[in-house]
């Protein structure tokens, strides 16, 4: 028998055009601006929660507001999160087109610590591109989350996902889904503001390969279709 | 089931052997290379040695060299390039593009022009129809890509390799009323959609046609008289377009885009239990500057548009564009005199085409790769019968709810030049 698949190696790597990651750059610049403007302000914010610090006065001084975050850290019980942000996802499958598009993606999360420095929860997150021409392109997926930090003081910290993805692609006739597990790995900031907590947070999450079924018939026009998606969010976290 | 074989001339080309095709045990058996004595002791079919050359051309044993064996072990002619290579003599015809090419070659093989035909004489049907040698045509590409038409298609596609060989001839006034026409079917896509398919299409229905320039023209009865009647239309010039569009008053530009053929197929495999579609394709096949259209006051109905170039009606109409050049030689004293239809030097020889590739549909999720129907695609059993045509389809459904389109294969590659003329 003569082997019958002239078309592997065809699957697509995700490569955004020149355009699409001068978006994608954009993107992360604004995410960090925001970053850099959210963390000019944090001493003014602990600041208007007063913290009490006998050695200057009553001010807040960098060596208390390190003390209000490891307090945050401490702290034992539920927490949920909501964040905002964008990203970029696209398939590979040997039907699917080097399309890869920044676009708003959202997260919401609750969870629990079940240890000082280790966080558990679920993870809601999504994801949405409208393409033109009346196509929509979205993901989402629902994992369970861990995060990790590296030291009892340490505001950054690194976080993981496992759970299920959904990829679909809609232009109002052709409607089609690939479902799959998915994985991801992320890496945050926390920084502890008025009672809340706000992390920028940058995200992989990549699924195993599962088929591309329309819609309409639930027959699959690719067998091994893989998402990739990376995301930065803005997230508050309420303890 | 045996396997095809390619022919004698096949191999002194390529320095290699091959066979193949619709006809292997396995969907995807080896070639296995057949030997002279092989081809000269397999019976002839119908098909075999029919064409005559014109003067100055390869002689039948030479074009008869270009053969192989079908799945009924009868030698069957197969395409050859319009020159032989090894005398350099004209075939003055020719079959297509070289398939040695395709993707599918290594499991299609040689096609063996006339098997369908063939078959339909065993079949039991009460029907009979064999076509000449010139019209069978080729057209292959690799790795075309299919989309549908809504803004999905700039995220979906779908890659395939594709051949097919439709019998289209444009020279003669066989197709004014004959509707069946053999046509043999190749694809393979990275969707896992995977057809091979050989068939008497039904084009339209028999004994009429319709006409390039719009509305239906009746003819008269078909060969075989009983012809079944199939989705699709021939498209063929006639002269209601020709007095319309071509011959032109003073001051205006004949229009040759109308000497134009589009046969617009639709062909399905179906299988006898339920009469359910197992798969469905609509390639069209299309023919620019054939060497006929139709004027019902000619014998036949045959007219031919290299004498266009000459004509003029009473009220000062006449052709009046540069596809006449070739056409017209000029002789002393200013005067032109026109080349015969059949001059290698005419334009209107039928060998530009091309194909759109569409709508490729399997059902047959579930089902078995290997079908046998009749010659018309029906009747399809998982054993072989009396005239059954081998046909084999991917165990799978690929309905996606939208159509996915074709590309235009073919279009860019002239086949004339080499000593090609009507008939073609």
């Amino acid at each position: 028998m003569r082997p019958t698949t002239p078309h592997a190696g065809r699957s697509r790597a995700f490569r955004a055009s020149p355009e699409r990651r001068g978006a994608a750059g954009a993107t992360v610049l604004l995410t960090l601006l925001l970053t850099a403007i959210l963390t000019a302000l944090w001493p003014l914010a602990a600041t208007a929660q007063p913290t009490r610090d006998s050695t200057s006065g009553g001010l807040a001084t960098p060596a208390a507001i390190r003390r209000d975050a490891s307090a945050f850290a401490r702290r034992v019980g539920l927490w949920a999160s909501a964040g905002l942000g964008r990203g970029s996802a696209g398939l590979t499958c040997p039907a699917c087109q080097e399309t890869q598009t920044p676009a708003l993606t959202a997260q919401f999360a609750v969870g629990g610590r079940v240890r000082e420095r280790f966080h558990v929860g679920v993870a809601l997150w999504s994801w949405l591109d409208v393409v033109g021409d009346g196509v929509d392109r979205t993901a989402r997926g629902l994992e369970v989350i861990a995060r990790h930090y590296p030291s009892r003081d340490s505001r950054w910290f690194l976080t993981g996902g496992l759970g299920t993805s959904r990829f679909a692609i809609d232009d109002g006739d052709a409607r089609f889904h690939a479902a799959a597990p998915a994985l991801s790995l992320g890496l945050g900031w926390d920084l502890p503001m008025r009672g809340v907590v706000l992390s920028p947070m940058l995200a992989i999450t990549s699924s195993t390969g599962g088929p591309l079924r329309s819609d309409r018939t639930g027959n699959a026009i690719a067998e091994d279709a893989r998402l990739g998606l990376w995301r930065t969010t803005l997230s508050i976290t309420w303890f | 089931m045996r396997c095809i074989v390619f022919g004698r001339a096949a191999r002194a080309m390529s320095g290699a052997a091959g066979v193949v095709l619709l006809a292997c045990s396995e969907p995807s058996a080896a070639p296995v290379a057949p030997d002279g004595p092989t081809l000269d002791a397999a019976p002839p079919s119908v098909a075999f040695g029919i064409w005559r050359p014109g003067p100055g051309e390869c002689s039948s044993a030479i074009h008869d060299r270009y053969s192989t064996i079908g799945p009924d072990g009868k030698r069957y002619p197969t395409w050859h390039p319009p020159v032989d290579p090894l005398t350099g003599c004209s075939f003055g015809h020719e079959h297509g593009r070289d398939p040695r090419g395709s993707a599918l070659y290594r499991e299609v093989g040689d096609l063996p022009f006339g098997y369908v035909n063939e078959q339909l004489d065993a079949a039991g049907l009460g029907l009979r129809r064999h076509e000449d040698h010139v019209g069978h045509k080729i057209e292959w590409e690799n790795d075309i890509v299919l989309r549908s038409g809504g803004g999905a298609g700039q995220l979906l596609e779908v890659r395939c390799d594709v051949m097919t060989k439709l019998h289209q001839g444009t020279h003669s006034k066989d197709a004014f009323t004959n509707n069946l026409h053999e046509l043999n079917y190749h694809l393979r896509c990275s969707d896992r959609t995977e057809m091979h398919v050989a068939l008497l299409t039904a084009i339209g229905r028999p004994g009429e046609f319709e006409r390039t320039c719009g509305g239906t023209v009746t003819v008269g009865p078909a060969t075989p008289v009983n012809s079944p009647a199939g989705g699709g239309k021939r498209r063929i010039p006639d002269w209601t377009c020709v007095e319309s569009k071509v011959l032109v008053p003073e001051g205006r530009g004949s229009d040759f885009g109308v000497l134009h053929e589009s046969w617009e197929t639709h062909s399905e495999v179906r299988s006898a239990d339920g009469n359910r579609v197992l798969a469905s394709f609509d390639p069209y096949f299309q023919v620019f500057r054939p060497s006929r259209y139709f004027d019902p006051r000619q014998p036949d109905g045959v007219a031919r548009p290299a004498a266009l170039c000459t004509h003029a009606e009473h009220d000062g109409r006449r052709a009046r564009t540069k596809e006449c050049d070739p056409v017209l030689q000029a002789v002393s004293g200013g005067a032109f005199t026109m080349l015969p239809f059949d001059d290698p030097r005419s334009p209107f020889n039928g060998a530009r085409r091309q194909v759109d590739i569409n709508n490729n549909k399997v059902r047959n999720a579930g089902g078995p790769r290997v079908w046998y129907t009749d010659p018309f695609g029906r009747q399809g059993r998982r054993d072989p019968f009396p005239g059954s045509v081998r046909q084999v389809l991917s165990a799978i459904d690929n309905d996606y709810g939208v159509g996915l389109g074709g590309p235009v294969i073919g279009g860019d590659r002239p086949y004339g030049g080499t000593g090609t003329r009507a008939p073609n």
